[in-house]
This record gives structure tokens, sequence and C-alpha cells, in this order.
């Protein structure tokens, strides 16, 4: 069952508020929030590639290994079978939404978990893996016979997207007046400027 | 216009326009006559003291300048004098800094620094090597027993310098879905690089440096084993590091050696779903920020 826009904006709203956390800290903004059958946010996370030294920590991975974490209680939750755990019965009723689209890596791994939908603010031109640079999400020639093993899944994109932009440059430009690097040896960026949304 | 001297140059329609107007009409330019692939090398705009030109489009057969008028004049195109010139500009793009700054007086251009490519000839002991962490991998992936429902899958990362493997695992999928054997991996060289960095400060003072402006060696970015200080290294995780895995990494997997900035993967199996050779080349895709060199080992 589709959520209605008013539930669609309360999980982003969510997501915003990790954003706004990572951004605190001086990660990437981007957050996001999994929500179990459109009920209540089971997992939340957001960037933690610096603190982690791990390029690969982003807020999906984050939010996921949290569910994993919790698995055996939020299959018992859903009425799965306990005994032995498939953590696809729990993903598979899950949907995310995340501020940014989520990029090759993140897309990909959302397939291997099977997630149910996923609903992201802004565009990732430089990395995005749901429509951006790669359609991974709705690539059928990386699923097995059926599209049961690693099913393709359904992206809307735009909510507060807006939102989700600004912080990611309000990131850019603090990073650039500070002079302390996102990317470990950035380019020279001087002439960057707050601009409002068109 | 100044001289390329470049043997190969092509043709081209400029305009001259008020620079008030330069950033409206580069959009506009854009999407009325976007460039052919084979020259997006060149800027689309040249500033000087004097005036602000607009490189149009390529000179052919097929356009004359009163139909490239009349197309600017029915999008409202503000030109300064309703003329066009014509251009000589380089057909190719700069592949070092000489060039560019040689074939840059007739029209501007982007240049990208060429990154040190890693060596894709090998010698034999280059091979040897190679099939030696080939065979590690291998024993790694096929270590009896292992548990219930293991994938036999692993990664090796390997400083090439000193020949050091930094970390090898085994999948773990059957466990946690996303645990694949190259995320591991590159989970296993973070964890030794942040103990490494937290036995290297003064605890005392390691905590109090815990703010955003702390000492770069602390909370930095550095790659493993400290190279930006000593080696130039870009500072992301595995710059200037080798991955051997078992198999073709899917897309998570090569996305993920990506964004750690691996330097080279060689790889056995090949995957239809494979992010490398098979289904995406994400190490060579030409939208992402880094590259590398991927090889696939055939054995006899």
């Amino acid at each position: 069952m589709e959520p209605s826009t008013e539930d669609k904006e309360k999980w982003m709203q969510g997501a915003l508020t990790l954003a706004e956390e990572a951004f605190q800290v001086g990660e990437v903004p981007v957050g996001c929030v999994i929500v179990l059958n459109n009920s209540r946010i089971i997992a939340s996370g957001r960037n933690k590639t610096n603190e982690t030294l791990n390029g690969t920590r982003h807020a999906e991975f984050e939010a996921i290994d949290s569910i994993m974490s919790n698995i055996t209680s939020l299959a018992k939750e859903i009425g799965a079978n306990t005994d032995s755990v498939n953590p696809f019965d729990v993903f598979s009723k899950c949907d995310l939404y995340v501020t940014v689209e989520p990029c090759l890596m993140c897309a990909s791994a959302l397939r291997h978990i099977r997630i149910r939908k996923v609903y992201f603010g802004c565009g990732n031109e430089r990395f995005g893996g749901c429509g951006s640079v790669l359609n991974i999400h709705q690539d059928l020639s990386i699923c097995s016979v059926e599209n049961k093993d690693e099913p393709t899944y359904e992206v809307e994109s735009g909510i507060f997207k807006e939102e989700a932009i600004m912080m990611l440059r309000r990131f850019y430009l603090r990073e650039n007046e500070r002079g302390v690097p996102s990317a470990p040896n950035p380019k020279k960026k001087n002439n960057r400027i707050l601009k409002p949304i068109e | 216009m100044g001289k390329c001297n470049n043997s190969e140059e092509v043709d081209v329609f400029v305009a001259q326009i008020d620079p008030k107007e330069a950033s409206a009409s580069l959009k506009m330019l854009g999407s009325l006559f976007p460039l052919p692939e084979s020259l997006g090398h060149l800027k689309r705009i040249r500033k000087d003291a004097q005036q602000t030109s607009l490189l149009i489009t390529q000179t052919s057969d097929q356009i004359t300048q009163d139909s490239i008028l009349s197309i600017l004049e029915n999008n409202n195109f503000k030109l300064k004098d309703n003329t066009l010139s014509i251009a000589k500009v380089s057909k190719y793009p700069p592949v070092t800094r000489e060039q560019l700054n040689e074939w840059k007086a007739c029209w501007p251009m982007s240049f990208h620094e060429p990154r040190k490519e890693a060596p894709i000839e090998f010698t034999d002991s280059d091979l040897t090597e190679i099939e030696g962490f080939l065979d590690l991998v291998n024993t790694t992936a096929n270590d009896a027993p292992g548990s219930k429902g293991q994938l036999s899958i692993a990664a090796a990362i390997i400083d090439p310098k000193t020949s050091q493997v930094i970390s090898v695992c085994r999948d773990n999928r059957h466990r946690h879905p996303l645990q694949h054997a190259v995320m591991q991996a590159i989970a296993a060289v973070a964890e030794k690089e942040r103990e490494r960095r937290e036995s290297k400060s003064d605890p005392v003072t390691t905590r109090k440096r815990k703010s955003l402006d702390s000492d770069e060696s602390v909370i930095g970015n550095a790659p493993y084993l400290g190279d930006s200080e000593d080696e130039g290294g870009d500072g992301y995780l595995c710059t200037g590091l080798d991955a051997y895995l078992s198999r073709e990494p899917c897309a998570m997997c090569s996305m993920a050696l990506l964004h750690s900035r691996i330097r080279r993967v060689f790889y056995e199996e090949p995957r239809k779903d494979g992010g490398l050779g098979s289904a995406y080349k994400i190490h060579v895709h030409p939208n992402l920020n880094h590259k590398f060199a991927a090889f696939r080992i055939e054995r006899k």
C-alpha cells in the first residue's frame, strides 16, 4: 500500500534530522531511515566515513547494520519464522527514505537486501545508482530468473529535495571556508557561494 | 586569436556577447547547439580583457552562418553584433600540460592531469607474486570447514610496495547479506588504520583533539600507514593498494573499492552480474571520480 504524502514527508523529515546530525559532526550530510510496513522507523543512519576512516560507511549501511543486529526480534514482530531467521522476510517489508539518491554501492546493496521501495530527496549526479549514473535499481540483467533473487525496486524522488540540496551546499561551503577538506586533498574551489534554489 | 602550433585543428563559429549575458547564453547554447563528445575538451566561452566570445558550433557543409544566426535570433539569443566569425581550435584534448599551454592560445580547453598509471605490463616475478596472492585468496575461500552455508569467496588487500598482506577475509553473506568478502576486507583495513592511529598518538592529546579542527594525523582521512606524510598519497584509505579477489566483485563491492581509491584489482572467476569486466565496468566509468586498473587472471 502506497504511503500518503503526509507519511512520506514525515519519514523523510526523520532522514533530514540524521543528515543534520552528520552536518554537525563534519560528515557529508546524508541521512536515512528505514520504515517497516509504513508503520514505524526501525532503523536510521547517517554518513560515518570520516569517523570510521572507511569510505563505505554510508548512511544506508549504518541503518541496514542496525537492523541486522536486531533481526531476530524484528522477524518475530512480523510473524516470520524465527527458528532460522531470514533477513529478507524483514527487508522485503521495508522502505528506505534517504535524503540523497543512493550511490552505486548502496543501490546495489539495496538489491542484495531486497528492499521494497526507495524514496530519496535529491539526485546524485556524481555517484547515483538509481538513475543518475547507472540504473542499478531496475537492471534485470543482474538478477536471477523471475526477478526473485535480487528483485528490482521502485524509486520515488523529490521529497524535500530542496532541503537535501541546501544541506549539501551548506556543507561544502563550510568546508571551503574552514579549509577542512571533505575529501582528503580537495581541489581548490574558492569561488563557492551559497546559491539559493532556483 | 593566438596561434595553436597544433597540427590538427578544426574550424568553429564564434560570436561576441555582452559578459552579463554569459551565464544565460551558455545555458541556452547547451541545448541549441550541444557540442559533440569529441569536442568535449573545448570550453564554451573565452573571456579576455577586450571581449567575451562564445563557441557556437563546429563549421560544416550542413549549416550556414545565416541559419545559425536565425536560430539564435528565434531564441532571443543576444549577440553583441549580429555576426559570426570562424576560429581554429584544437581538435584533440591536450594530454600533457605543455600541450595545454601551447594549444590554449587559440581557444581555452579543460585539462585532466593524467593519473600516474599503475603498471599494466608484468614481469615474470610480478606474475609469480600475483599468483601467490591469488593462491592465498583461494586458500582462504576454501578454508575447511567454514561455517554452515558459508560461500567459498575471499578477498585480500595488499600493499604492493612491501608485499604486505593488510587484510584477507572470507565472505560472510550467509550471516549478513552485505558482508561480502570485499566489504569485509575494506573494513579490516580501516580497523587496522584506526588502531594504528590510536597507538601512535598520546591518548591524552587524542581525546583533546577529537574536534573538527583537530590535527589531521589524528582524525583526518589519511591512508594506510600514513602514506600522505611521506609519499604524497592522496589520503584515501586504499590509495596505492591492490585487491585480490577469488571472483569478480558485484556492483556494490566494485563501487566500495572505488570509494576507497584502490589502485589495482585482480580477480579470477568472472560473474555475469560483475561490476568490473562484465556488467558495469565501474573501474573505468567516465562519470565516476576515480579509475583503477582491473585484471581478470586466467590460469592453466
